[in-house]
C-alpha cells in the first residue's frame, strides 16, 4: 500500500517535470534559455519516473536494467546539453562579464 | 498499476508532439537539435513504461539502446553545428 | 591494472544486459570486453586519475551526491516558478571566472553540476577557467565561490591526484 502511494508519487512528480520541460521548450524566448530548462527538467523528470518503476520493480535483472538507463540518462544528458550550448556559443558572439572573485577574497 | 503506466505514457506521448512542434518551427538548427533530444528522451521513458505495462522485459534493452544512440545523435550533430563539418 | 578493472567491469554490464548465464555468455562477454579494452587501451580513465578515492574522500563523495540531489531539486522547483509564472521574469547573461580545480575528473564533475542546477548552464571549459551562462543575476551571482566547489576543493585536498589536463579545444 505504501509502496504504492510512493509509486504513485513519484510517476506523477516525473510527469509534471516533464511536462514544465515542454512547456519551458515552447515559452522561453532564446536558444540558451530553452537548453537551460530541458536539461533540468528532463533530467529529473527521467530520474523520477525511472526511480519510480524501480520501487515498484524492486531489485531484480529489469531493476538493475532501470538502473543503467538512469545513469545513461544522467550522463549524457547535461553532456549532450553542454556540448549544443557550446556549440551555440562559438557560432553566435554573446557579450561576456568576467568575474575574478578569487583576487577579492 | 498498468493503467497509470500507460497513462503516464499517453501524457508523454502529447508532450512529444508539443516538443516536435517546436523541432518544426525553429527558427535556429539549435532549437531543433534541442527538441529532438527531449524527444529522444521521451521515447526511452515511454519504451520503459511499456515494457512495464505490458510485462515484455527486452523494451527495457531497446530503451537502453536508444538512450546510447540518440546521445550519440546529439553530440554528431552539435560538433556539426560548432564545426561545420565531422571529420 | 586499469585494463583489468575495466574488463571485470565490462564483463558485468554484458552479464547484466544478458540477464543469463550459461558458459556460452560469460566467454562471449570476456572476449567482447577484450576486444573494447585492447581497441581503447590509451583512453580508459585510470584509478588515480578520479580525486579522493581514500576514506575521508569517499565520505566527501558521499555528502557531495546527496548535497547534489538536494541543488537538483531545488534548481527544477525554481524553474518550474519561473516558466509557469505569468510573467517571464529572466535576464540571460554570460559570465566567466576561474577555478582552482586541479584535476580532469573534478572539472567535469562541477561542470555537470553547474547544468544541473540552480539556473545555470556550463558552455566552454579550459585548464583553469569556465564559462557559464545564468537565466537570472542572482544565479550568475550564487555561482562563484560556490559551497559544490569548495566540497570538490576539498575531496582533492585529501590525496594526490595523477590527471593533467588532456588536449581540450
Amino acid at each position: 500500500m505504501l509502496k504504492d502511494v510512493l509509486v504513485v508519487l513519484l510517476l506523477s512528480g516525473g510527469t509534471f517535470f516533464f511536462i514544465v520541460g515542454t512547456v519551458c521548450l515552447i515559452r522561453l524566448p532564446d536558444v540558451f534559455t530553452r537548453i537551460h530548462a530541458t536539461t533540468k527538467c528532463d533530467t529529473l523528470g527521467a530520474g523520477l519516473l525511472l526511480l519510480g518503476l524501480l520501487v515498484y520493480q524492486g531489485l531484480t535483472v529489469p531493476g538493475a536494467k532501470l538502473v543503467l538507463i538512469l545513469g545513461f540518462l544522467w550522463l549524457t544528458n547535461p553532456t549532450g546539453s553542454h556540448l549544443l550550448a557550446r556549440a551555440v556559443y562559438w557560432r553566435q558572439q554573446v557579450p561576456v562579464e568576467t568575474f575574478d572573485y578569487t583576487k577579492e577574497g | 498499476m498498468d493503467e497509470l503506466f500507460i497513462g503516464v505514457a499517453l501524457i508523454l506521448l502529447v508532450t512529444i508532439f508539443v516538443a516536435l512542434y517546436r523541432a518544426i518551427i525553429g527558427p535556429t538548427p539549435a532549437d531543433r537539435i534541442i527538441a529532438i533530444n527531449v524527444i529522444g528522451t521521451k521515447a526511452v521513458i515511454v519504451m520503459v513504461l511499456i515494457s512495464f505495462a505490458f510485462d515484455q522485459a527486452f523494451f527495457l534493452d531497446v530503451g537502453l539502446v536508444y538512450a546510447l544512440i540518440s546521445f550519440l545523435a546529439t553530440v554528431g550533430m552539435a560538433k556539426y553545428l560548432e564545426k561545420g563539418r565531422l571529420d | 591494472m586499469t585494463q583489468v578493472m575495466w574488463l571485470v567491469l565490462l564483463v558485468l554490464f554484458w552479464l547484466v544486459l544478458a540477464g543469463a548465464w550459461s558458459w556460452q555468455v560469460v566467454l562471449a562477454a570476456v572476449v567482447a570486453a577484450m576486444l573494447v579494452v585492447a581497441s581503447n587501451r590509451d583512453s580508459l580513465l585510470k584509478p588515480q586519475e578520479i580525486p579522493g578515492m581514500n576514506g575521508r574522500g569517499l565520505r566527501l563523495w558521499l555528502i557531495y551526491v546527496l548535497r547534489f540531489v538536494l541543488e537538483l531539486f531545488k534548481a527544477n522547483v525554481q524553474v518550474a516558478k519561473i516558466v509557469l509564472s505569468p510573467r517571464l521574469r529572466i535576464a540571460p547573461r554570460v559570465i566567466h571566472f576561474p577555478t582552482r580545480i586541479q584535476s580532469e575528473v573534478g572539472r567535469v564533475v562541477l561542470a555537470t553540476t553547474i547544468s544541473l542546477t540552480p539556473g545555470t548552464l556550463t558552455l566552454h571549459v579550459t585548464r583553469d577557467s569556465l564559462w557559464v551562462h545564468a537565466l537570472t543575476k542572482e544565479a550568475a551571482d550564487g555561482v562563484q565561490g560556490w559551497i559544490m566547489e569548495e566540497l570538490l576543493l576539498q575531496i582533492e585536498a585529501t590525496g594526490k591526484v595523477d590527471g593533467g589536463w588532456m588536449n581540450c579545444s
